[in-house]
């Protein structure tokens, strides 16, 4: 795959904080609280690097919660992952933020952050099908809690095999009185890059 | 990434990346971290305490390339290294741990390829001719893997934090 230049980088940049706007919308009449999320920072990874760069955030074994997605086409083709990593420690925060309580129970949380997963999957398709004109149809996602290069690891030889590169967004989850810093990753194949190329020519 | 080594009370910890092999002899540990479908293969020259560890993503490569990211690459080559540095092919055994399968509920063919690479694994030793001694591999837990070569053991850490040795 080609590297990813500095125009298709803004446009992921900009697919990231439609996805979040979209998905914070969804959330909050879903929960009837005002959520916000931002998207303060992309980065562009390749796939050998991720460890590297995760680890600025995490530690390799440090527990994480992770939401799997995969988005296909319309010919139910794989095109794309999405893959949303939660800080363990951040159950607590994030149990409040969307449960709206503090009573942890570890079952409600999973079906909220599958959920969470759901909307956000759903608000990405949306923001690149606008963006870019190609319908994505996201899967079900998948759950898993445990150490986050395991995690990783777990889907990299799938990747491997479409995508040199990870898009990282490092986003905020917050409301008024919580904040919590999610990782989502996003791993777009050559037909998602296509799309982004020809929209870039026809700008220029 | 983890190229880092530390020193633990004088002895020294090698952390073993992803598609990486990493020998040693007499002490050290070899470590790694964060198994999941991946599949780590410790073989150990029981003789002359030689041990070396192979991190592997991925069970068959047709490439020619000498890849350690897949598994028929990566223990001829580990076997190839632990010769240099003096192990003898008849003293080697094996312990291999990893191969989960972390997503539970997923459809997805792809996901199952832990089971994949203990296939793999198992079927190149056996070529090979070298016995499995003992392993923990499957599951649906990550696992960090510390081989100690010092006496050829293995400390399995699951992400629960239960501790298994093999």
């Amino acid at each position: 795959m080609d590297t990813i230049s500095g125009f298709e980088l803004d446009i992921l940049k900009e697919l990231g904080n439609i996805g979040a706007g979209h998905a914070a919308t969804s959330l909050s009449q879903m929960i009837g609280r005002i959520i916000e999320l931002t998207v303060p920072k992309v980065n562009i990874v390749s796939i050998s690097k991720i460890h590297t760069a995760l680890q600025n955030q995490l530690n390799g074994s440090d527990i994480v919660a992770g939401v799997f997605v995969s988005l296909n086409d319309l010919e139910n083709e794989e095109v794309g992952y999405i893959y949303i990593l939660f800080p363990k420690n951040s159950s607590k925060a994030l149990t409040s933020l969307l449960l709206g309580n503090n009573e942890e129970s570890e079952e409600m949380l999973k079906s909220a952050l599958i959920e969470l997963g759901n909307i956000l999957s759903s608000s990405f398709c949306n923001a690149t099908a606008e963006l870019l004109d190609t319908m994505l149809i996201p899967t079900p996602p998948g759950f898993a809690v445990d150490y986050v290069l395991a995690l990783i690891e777990s889907i990299l030889p799938k990747i491997a095999e479409k995508s040199d590169n990870i898009i990282l967004f490092e986003a905020q989850l917050k409301d008024e009185s919580n904040s919590v810093s999610i990782m989502i990753m996003f791993i777009p194949d050559e037909k998602i890059m296509k799309c982004i190329r020809k929209l870039r020519d026809m700008v220029e | 990434m983890h190229k880092k080594t530390k020193r633990h009370g004088g002895i020294m910890e090698f952390v073993v990346g992803i598609g990486e092999i990493k020998v040693t002899k007499n002490n050290g540990t070899l470590v790694a971290l964060g198994l999941g479908s991946c599949i780590c293969v410790a073989l150990y020259d029981t003789k002359n305490r030689i041990g070396g560890l192979a991190h592997i993503l991925l069970p068959y490569s047709s490439e020619d390339s000498r890849n350690p990211k897949y598994a028929n690459h990566a223990i001829p080559t580990l076997i190839e290294e632990m010769r240099k540095m003096g192990a003898k092919r008849e003293n080697i055994v094996a312990k291999i741990s990893g191969g989960a399968q972390i997503f539970k509920h997923m459809t997805l063919e792809f996901l199952k390829i832990g089971e994949k690479n203990i296939k793999a694994v198992r079927e190149i030793l056996k070529k090979l001719n070298i016995r499995i001694v003992a392993e923990d591999v499957g599951g649906t837990r990550g696992r960090n893997v510390y081989f100690f070569v010092s006496n050829g053991k293995l400390l399995v850490r699951y992400s629960n934090g239960e501790n298994v040795w093999i």
